[in-house]
């Protein structure tokens, strides 16, 4: 929807487009389509993963991993990237992932902040491994991703984009082709703005 | 710099509480907000704080530091006396659901016992056009971030818990006015409601919601007395009051 990422720009529009695409696709999903069956063993499994921190004493402080969690992401996954840095925060992430499994929490379930953070971090992990492990193997700058290593916009990298998805275990990153800008799109364009981000092949095949 | 600070944080639920005193750190340049997550993070995991911005643009994190309805993100630390203990409790005027978080639906549904802006039916986008006056008038009151501190404070509400049912409170007379300031607005009886059903009259002009809203909106000079003026200018002149017996007008415009 963006192409190179503008970052706070982008999240307004993005909650508006998606927004409604997403409601949209949901509630034709529910008209043709029975209600979802959960098994009841699926359910107690959930309920009991979710309060298991209440059950643990002495266990990791939610609110630490949270932090550790900010300090990486800030310091190694931030504006200017570098594999190495990358790399590390890669290593760093899984550490925590490891740690996550023995958070404890006091309290009941009321308005619980701790207990709250307890079942975010699971997200908040899957949000940082997802952003270091695309922008590491994305060896190029654009927009938002900046590689100190890779400062120039590479080609071949605007064909395609990153797929992320959670095999249960971690965070896997795998590449898939973008659709060809459509020709009434194209010409829209102006071609000193085409030729910031297309090759000479690509303005060819445009007609241009 | 940091230094140690002494902090008293009403702990409980809807059935009883009390006070805990706790020590934290607090750096310099630190708001009140900062140090109850200080807290939270290290010494009370399931400390009940609700909050978003951290930018007093929000209205999220109203509660009462030593008895003042204050945002605690607008609070800085500095602004208490060395040694002096700083005590942070609920919003008294609302039930608690948990430490320092209170159940405000009370303003929901005051909220929506006030009319919404009533355009004319066949007014077309774009057709009106606002003057910049009209606009400026009302601005003052849509500055308003709904943090309900000059609810809390309004002692019609505060101290008795039997007015609930017949008093909007302070942010809904502005809201109020504003909506009867605005030329498109074709109500004809707000004013009118306002004293009649939202409990205008028995505002008696503390002014202590203008004194605690952190947007600092004249609420009782610039909403609450026009309205109690023209209000009073209707209800109780003789000659007005004959008038609409006489020509059956409807209430005041």
């Amino acid at each position: 929807m963006h192409g190179s990422n503008r970052l706070g720009g982008n999240s307004l529009s993005d909650l508006l487009v998606f927004g409604r695409r997403a409601g949209v696709g949901a509630s034709e999903y529910v008209k043709h389509n029975q209600p979802v069956k959960v098994s009841e063993s699926t359910i107690k499994l959930a309920s009991e993963k979710i309060a298991a921190p209440f059950k643990r004493t002495g266990g990791e402080n939610p609110y630490t991993l949270h932090q550790e969690l900010q300090e990486i992401t800030h310091d190694l996954v931030g504006i200017i990237r570098t594999k190495s840095e990358l790399a590390g925060a890669i290593s760093k992430i899984e550490d925590i992932r490891k740690r996550i499994e023995n958070v404890s929490v006091a309290g009941d379930r009321l308005f619980n902040p701790g207990f709250h953070l307890s079942f975010d971090l699971d997200n908040m992990l899957l949000v940082a491994e997802s952003t270091a492990k695309s922008a590491i193997v994305r060896e190029e700058s654009r927009g938002g991703h900046t590689r100190d290593d890779f400062p120039k916009m590479d080609p071949k990298w605007r064909t395609r984009n990153n797929i992320v998805s959670f095999n249960g275990k971690e965070v896997v990153v795998k590449q898939q082709p973008l659709p060809v800008m459509p020709k009434e799109l194209f010409d829209l364009f102006e071609i000193n703005e085409l030729e910031k981000y297309l090759t000479s092949d690509e303005l060819v095949k445009g007609g241009r | 710099m940091s230094k140690k600070l002494k902090l008293k944080i009403w702990r409980g639920n809807a059935d009883s509480g009390t006070l805990k005193e706790v020590e934290v750190e607090a750096n310099e340049g630190e708001v009140v907000l900062d140090v109850i997550h200080r807290v939270q993070a290290t010494q009370m995991g399931d400390l009940a704080v609700r909050w978003n911005c951290k930018a007093g643009k929000c209205g999220s994190c109203s509660m009462e530091i030593n008895g003042k309805p204050r945002l605690a993100c607008m609070t800085q630390v500095a602004s208490f006396a060395d040694g002096e203990a700083i005590t942070v409790t609920p919003l008294r005027a609302f039930p608690v659901i948990k430490d320092l978080v209170t159940d405000v639906s009370f303003n929901y549904r005051k909220a929506m016992e006030v009319e919404s802006f009533t355009p004319p039916a066949d007014l077309k986008p774009g057709a009106a056009r606002m003057a910049q006056v009209d606009v400026e008038r009302s601005q003052e009151f849509r500055k308003c971030i709904e943090c309900f501190l000059c609810q809390d404070t309004c002692h019609v509400i505060r101290d008795h818990e039997e007015n609930k049912k017949s008093f909007a409170g302070p942010r809904f007379f502005i809201r109020i006015a504003e909506l009867d300031m605005h030329p498109l607005d074709i109500l004809k009886n707000r004013k009118k409601k306002a004293q009649a059903e939202h409990g205008l009259g028995m505002c008696n002009i503390t002014k202590c919601c203008t004194e605690v809203c952190p947007e600092h909106i004249r609420i009782t000079d610039n909403a609450i007395i026009p309205m109690k003026e023209r209000v009073v200018d209707e209800k109780y002149d003789p000659i007005r009051w004959l008038g609409s017996k006489i020509r059956k007008r409807e209430g005041i415009v």
